[in-house]
């Protein structure tokens, strides 16, 4: 922690100079969490995205899903685990369990019925949790929309982070909708928000 | 990755270009270099690779900022052995082989999701339901 405070002593000294160079020269933007966290414009906020950068970084080498598995969109989920897409190499691993998964996967037609599963799964999983709804009919229903037994979109009954597109969708485009939710993870800035809120 | 590759992957180039690949490609492969796009980023083929991996790129951009979507469409389609035809690097040549669509958007974007480019939907329809306010009658 020392080291960190050497640091962020010598940073404030320039960022002295750069905010008072900066408010002099044009009207404050709203910066987005992407360049709060890439440049942090104080000492203290240099602290806090450091460890905030730190937090996500563990968080986004293994992101293990809670399969959801309901229904074709599930199939494409087990070829994204196969060998030729190879979730693990991003470090990617089904856990069978929602107590110790951080992602849920909701792959296919979520029912009525089963929507009351969904989110006690849901429920069971530990803070911080993400949701990837996959496929036309977790997104929106899709081809059940008008089912009288059908959840019109999973992101009725939980909150969702990425939306995949497509019915199903292609390993490939599971894919590159973890790699996106990697990217909304490193957004996060959980001890920043703390800072400014105290 | 077998010794052997690794071995004969070092003897190929530079140290400093080897480090950019692994860290770019997470593995050691050497070819022939066929173009770069508008984006900088640099296409290889080797035909002694295993089948299916032939064809790859260099990202331009660095590790952190790599995303699938920076590869351009006609790009794309050479990657993906849908066409054998090499797309031209700069935009005067490619109005010349009239080999670009007119559709195609010229430099290439990548996926601004996440970033204040992002794209935000709005609606220019009428709303399909009336909403009702409910005007609560109050007790006797």
């Amino acid at each position: 922690m020392s080291f960190v405070g050497i640091r962020a002593s010598r940073r404030a000294a320039t960022n002295a100079k750069l905010i008072s160079a900066r408010s002099m020269s044009k009207a404050v933007v709203p910066r987005t969490q992407d360049e709060i966290i890439s440049k942090p414009d104080s000492a203290a906020e240099y602290v806090f995205s450091s460890l905030d950068k730190l937090y996500n970084w563990s968080f986004t080498a293994s992101t293990w899903p809670m399969t959801f598995g309901l229904a074709c969109c599930a199939v494409e989920m087990m070829h994204m685990a196969a060998a030729r897409y190879d979730q693990d190499r991003i470090g990617i691993v089904f856990r069978a369990t929602p107590r110790q998964s951080d992602v849920m996967i909701v792959a296919g037609t979520l029912t009525n019925k089963m929507a009351s599963g969904l989110r006690k799964v849901y429920d069971q999983m530990p803070e911080p949790r993400w949701v990837v709804s996959m496929g036309s009919c977790a997104n929106g229903g899709g081809y059940y929309h008008y089912s009288y037994s059908v959840v019109r979109g999973c992101d009725r009954i939980v909150p969702v982070d990425v939306y995949v597109p497509g019915c199903p969708p292609t390993a490939e485009a599971l894919m590159y909708g973890m790699l996106q939710l990697q990217k909304k993870i490193k957004r996060n800035r959980v001890t920043t928000m703390w800072y400014r809120k105290y | 990755m077998s010794l052997g590759r690794f071995l004969k992957f070092t003897l190929k180039q530079s140290p400093r270009k080897d480090f950019e690949i692994f860290r770019k490609l997470d593995d050691a492969k050497w070819g022939r270099l066929v173009g770069t796009d508008e984006l900088g980023n640099r296409y290889y083929v080797n035909p002694e690779e295993r089948y299916g991996r032939e064809r790859w790129c260099l990202p331009a951009a660095s590790p952190s900022k790599m995303d699938a979507s920076q590869i351009p469409p006609r790009w794309h389609s050479w990657l993906h052995k849908t066409t054998d035809e090499v797309p031209k690097s700069s935009p005067e040549e490619d109005a010349k082989a009239l080999c670009r669509p007119k559709w195609m958007v010229y430099p290439h974007y990548q996926n601004f999701t996440g970033t204040k480019k992002a794209n935000v939907t709005y609606n220019t329809v009428r709303p399909k339901v009336q909403a009702w306010e409910p005007a609560a009658a109050p007790r006797v």
